[in-house]
């Protein structure tokens, strides 16, 4: 164990170590011209026939190294970690942040940009195989259990970190006075936020283990609703905090804000028909590539929802629950390359998270934060306790269900990103945004290893968990195991 | 958005080429062998780019940067994984023979033509520096032929002359991105931007490019030694190799094709059986690959290529046209003549797809206009000679069984 440990150790350091002198050898190395047009612009090239041109955008070229360290390191972190019984995305993450622009930096700040082309790649992976895992025979037989506990923890966590966060956000001195209609309207959606889960990381985690049973179908089940409910939430909440901070002038108007739930969420779910139906016909056209073709479906997703302004996850999730219930036995293929394709994107699209994490704002606020944080974890503990206690769960959900709501990743930043446009001209804007990112930070580090943990101890990524939480289909026997 | 269509298109048309329809189509014909074959992507890839209808611009092709590493690793360490000492041993003279011959006539005939064509129309303005990189693609890209003989419809008795073709190629490959990787180092940019010989550069960046590659080569073997066998490590763990090899040669100003070649030769010298699950990986995308590769040349193709740009590729099919078809009789010189085909000889008119990758490598580095016109002369040869070596050919007849795929 010891051996494998410093072998994998020794292996990443190697990599990393590589990669780190070869960045900062190979700036020295390039000509003068080349250095000085690509950092500057001053120099202008030019051709041997006299004709001027711009060389690439600094970093551009860079970027493949970058994907490549993120794969091989990653890959071997996410093993360092599972041999240390910590979940694979913490390998990931913990990478990312160590080549990261605020430590290592071998991936500078100005590459992350051209790797976040991974970023709509991997959430549309991510949904699509999110939407997979749910049958509608597992929804059938619980959706009292389901939609109980979705509401129930929802609303709790809402309601406390509606009370939590003005406190909070004052101490941090990020609002002065924490009961004005102002102060409360930015702290509601504080607490909005606070309810996004990540079905990335719960996704991650439940593959890496190859868990089937009823908390990680549960867990699955209840994010994904919660994050469909979260959608509407977050855009009336946003709407009323505008108008509160900002004035009825600069503020959508409710009818504006009706009409653009409307579209965003309804729009999401037909697209998300007509992409599992389109996806399900092609599959057999594709066969021989059929990797390949998953990442085209990917982009294409993102790019299709990007164009119409539709919400990727909601349109991939629908595609993939469609796919899996209606079309199971033609899309088999197509799910085993998606799974095939989940551990290098996930190795990319949580590296680049890592590099990301905000540890500036976190060593500003991190004893506010890590109340807030603390608080959190408390109120889910509780309120997915109590939820498991009013329906109908097995023993192992009551305790250890509320694991799988504490990661926050990609959903939480995208709405923290909105929550900051929004308010760019007024002074709390960045303070709030750095807090947020902090206590993102901390659940997005922290998450996976309670997740795991839950799982593990609740017997879920035992093979008995599957047969007793039954709905177990040919499929889940002949797809591999991540790791 | 751009960035996505750009990738999305790329992606969707490979798929589309690659497809098995298209292998049905290409076994039709002599000339929808070609029109099945690569050169679509390429027409394709002008028309869509900013020289035909501008539906990608000249800013998402440079965006779409790291796919092209990545095609070009991807080459590159197909390339070195051929080069295994042991095999090299076991070769028969003839290959010796043939790449001999090869050499001596394009670094004479080619070599010669490129210098005075490329001094009349760049170096006399600024100066021969300028033009070695040019003349050194112009040289790779001129060496060798394409090593695709499945199409030809051989008969039976000719599998050792189509092997020979195949290795003659596959090693003048090899040959050809050495010497354009090297040309590419001869020469530096000063601090105010001029092209110039710079030899204690030169020898740095060769000697960093040999050592990076020899460095990446055991990493590689390492990490490809602990990959387990699901198919997602393997995944994860082989594409993260060639991003990583063709990423720190680019981001050392090398080649992709050159770096990842010759940790491709350091990989297949010192690894074990695990290699062959890479070497499956490698081959198994080729043909997407090769499609990537002929719709980014085409992409990049100038439509400014001007007379002198003509007139070098249509010297160079001549050249192609008196030079490569003896090289075979050169090769089996003193053997009995058993009643050979004497018109697979014209299928060494054809370009090496390799010669398209090398020409990208250079784009990929300067994206200059003058790059660009190389490119679109690489091309204009390719398809010249493609078509050439079609009609002098003999019409061939598919044999049973043959499902049309590229050697």
């Amino acid at each position: 164990m010891i051996v494998r440990v410093l072998r994998l150790s020794f292996a990443i350091g190697a990599l990393v170590g590589f990669a780190w002198i070869v960045r900062f050898w190979g700036s020295q190395l390039r000509s003068g011209a080349e250095r000085g047009a690509a950092s500057s612009g001053e120099v202008p090239l030019s051709d041997p026939t006299g004709r001027v041109f711009e060389p690439l955008p600094p970093g551009l070229l860079d970027t493949g190294a970058g994907v490549g360290l993120l794969l091989l390191a990653g890959y071997l972190a996410g093993r360092l970690c599972s041999r240390l019984k910590l979940a694979a995305v913490t390998g990931y993450l913990l990478l990312g942040v160590l080549v990261g622009p605020q430590v290592l930096g071998i991936i500078r700040a100005e590459e992350i940009g051209y790797l976040t082309l991974v970023n709509d790649l991997a959430i549309s992976l991510i949904a699509l195989t999110a939407g997979g895992e749910i049958r509608l025979s597992f929804l059938r037989e619980s959706w009292k259990q389901v939609s109980t506990i979705a509401i129930v923890e929802a609303g709790g966590v809402l309601a406390g970190c509606l009370v939590l966060a003005p406190l909070v956000l004052s101490g941090a001195g990020i609002i002065s006075d924490p009961w004005t209609a102002p102060s409360l309207a930015i702290a509601a959606l504080v607490a909005v936020i606070a309810v996004a889960n990540s079905p990335a990381i719960v996704v991650a985690v439940i593959n890496e283990l190859n868990a089937r049973g009823t908390v990680s179908k549960l867990a699955l089940a209840v994010t994904v609703c919660k994050d469909l409910l979260l959608v509407v939430v977050f855009t009336v909440t946003l709407a009323l905090a505008a108008t509160a901070v900002l004035g009825a002038d600069e503020s959508a108007g409710a009818s504006a804000v009706v009409k653009d739930i409307a579209v965003h969420l309804g729009g999401s779910l037909v697209a998300g028909l007509v992409v599992g139906v389109v996806l399900a016909y092609s599959t057999r056209a594709f066969r021989q590539h059929l990797v390949f073709f998953v990442v085209f479906a990917c982009f294409a997703i993102a790019l299709g929802s990007e164009a119409l302004h539709l919400e990727p996850l909601i349109v991939a999730i629908v595609a993939g629950m469609l796919m899996e219930n209606l079309f199971g036995e033609v899309t088999e293929e197509l799910f085993e390359s998606i799974e095939e394709l989940s551990l290098p994107v996930y190795c990319v699209f949580f590296g680049v998270a890592g590099t990301k994490l905000d540890l500036v704002s976190l060593a500003d606020v991190w004893p506010w934060a890590l109340v807030f944080v603390a608080g959190r974890a408390a109120l889910v503990w509780a309120t997915t306790t109590g939820a498991c206690l009013l329906v109908e769960t097995p023993r192992s959900c009551k305790q250890w269900l509320w694991s799988g709501f504490i990661p926050q990743a990609g959903i939480a930043v995208a709405l923290a990103t909105i929550v900051n446009e929004q308010f760019e001209n007024e002074d709390f804007a960045e303070p709030l945004f750095g807090f947020i990112l902090a206590i993102i930070a901390v659940h997005q580090l922290v998450g996976p290893v309670v997740f795991r943990l839950g799982l593990v101890l609740s017997k879920d990524d035992e093979p008995e968990a599957r047969t007793q939480s039954g709905g177990e289909t040919q499929a889940d026997e002949s797809r591999p195991q991540v790791e | 958005m751009d960035v996505f269509l750009a990738i999305a298109v790329i992606v969707t048309l490979a798929l589309l080429a690659t497809g098995p329809s298209r292998y049905r189509f290409r076994k039709s014909g002599p000339i929808t062998r070609i029109v099945s074959g690569g050169w679509p992507a390429v027409v394709v890839g002008f028309a869509i780019g900013p020289s035909g209808f501008a539906l990608i611009s000249d800013r998402t092709i440079e965006w779409t940067a790291p796919l092209l590493i990545l095609a070009l690793g991807w080459v590159g360490l197909m390339i070195g994984l051929q080069l295994r000492v042991a095999l090299l041993r076991q070769l028969p003279a003839s290959v010796s023979r043939i790449l001999g011959y090869d050499l001596a006539t394009v670094l004479v005939l080619f070599g010669t033509c490129a210098g005075l064509l490329l001094w009349a129309w760049a170096g006399r303005e600024s100066g021969i520096a300028a033009i070695v990189a040019p003349w050194t693609l112009l040289v790779g890209a001129a060496l060798g032929w394409s090593m695709e003989t499945r199409s030809l419809g051989a008969s039976p008795g000719e599998e050792a002359r189509l092997l020979l073709i195949r290795l003659g190629g596959g090693l003048a490959s090899l040959i050809a991105v050495v010497i354009v990787g090297v040309g590419d180092k001869l020469t530096t940019r000063s601090e105010t931007g001029a092209i110039q010989f710079d030899g204690a550069y030169s020898t740095l960046a060769l000697a960093s490019a040999i050592g990076v590659a020899g460095i990446l080569g055991v990493l590689a073997r390492y990490v490809i030694g602990r990959t387990g066998r699901s198919q997602g490590e393997q995944l994860a763990v082989y594409i993260g190799l060639i991003a990583f090899v063709g990423g720190i040669s680019a981001e050392l100003g090398n080649s992709p094709l050159l770096s990842a070649a010759l940790a491709g030769i350091v990989i297949a010298n010192i690894a074990a059986d695990e290699i062959t699950r890479f070497e499956r990986f490698i081959l198994k995308a080729e043909h997407v690959v090769a499609i990537i590769v002929f719709l980014m040349a085409g992409m990049l193709m100038s439509r400014t290529v001007g007379w002198w740009g003509i007139g070098i590729a249509a010297a160079f099919v001549v050249l192609r046209g008196i030079a490569k078809p003896p090289a075979l009789r050169f090769a089996e010189a003193g053997a009995p003549d058993a009643g050979h085909d004497r018109s697979l000889r014209w299928t060494l008119l054809r370009q090496s797809p390799i010669a398209l990758a090398l020409a990208l490598g250079l784009a990929l580095v300067e994206p200059s206009a003058f790059n660009r016109e190389l490119v679109t002369i690489v091309v204009i040869i390719g398809l010249s000679t493609e078509f050439a070596a079609l009609f002098l050919a003999r019409s061939p007849t598919p044999r049973a069984g043959e499902n049309g795929a590229a050697s």
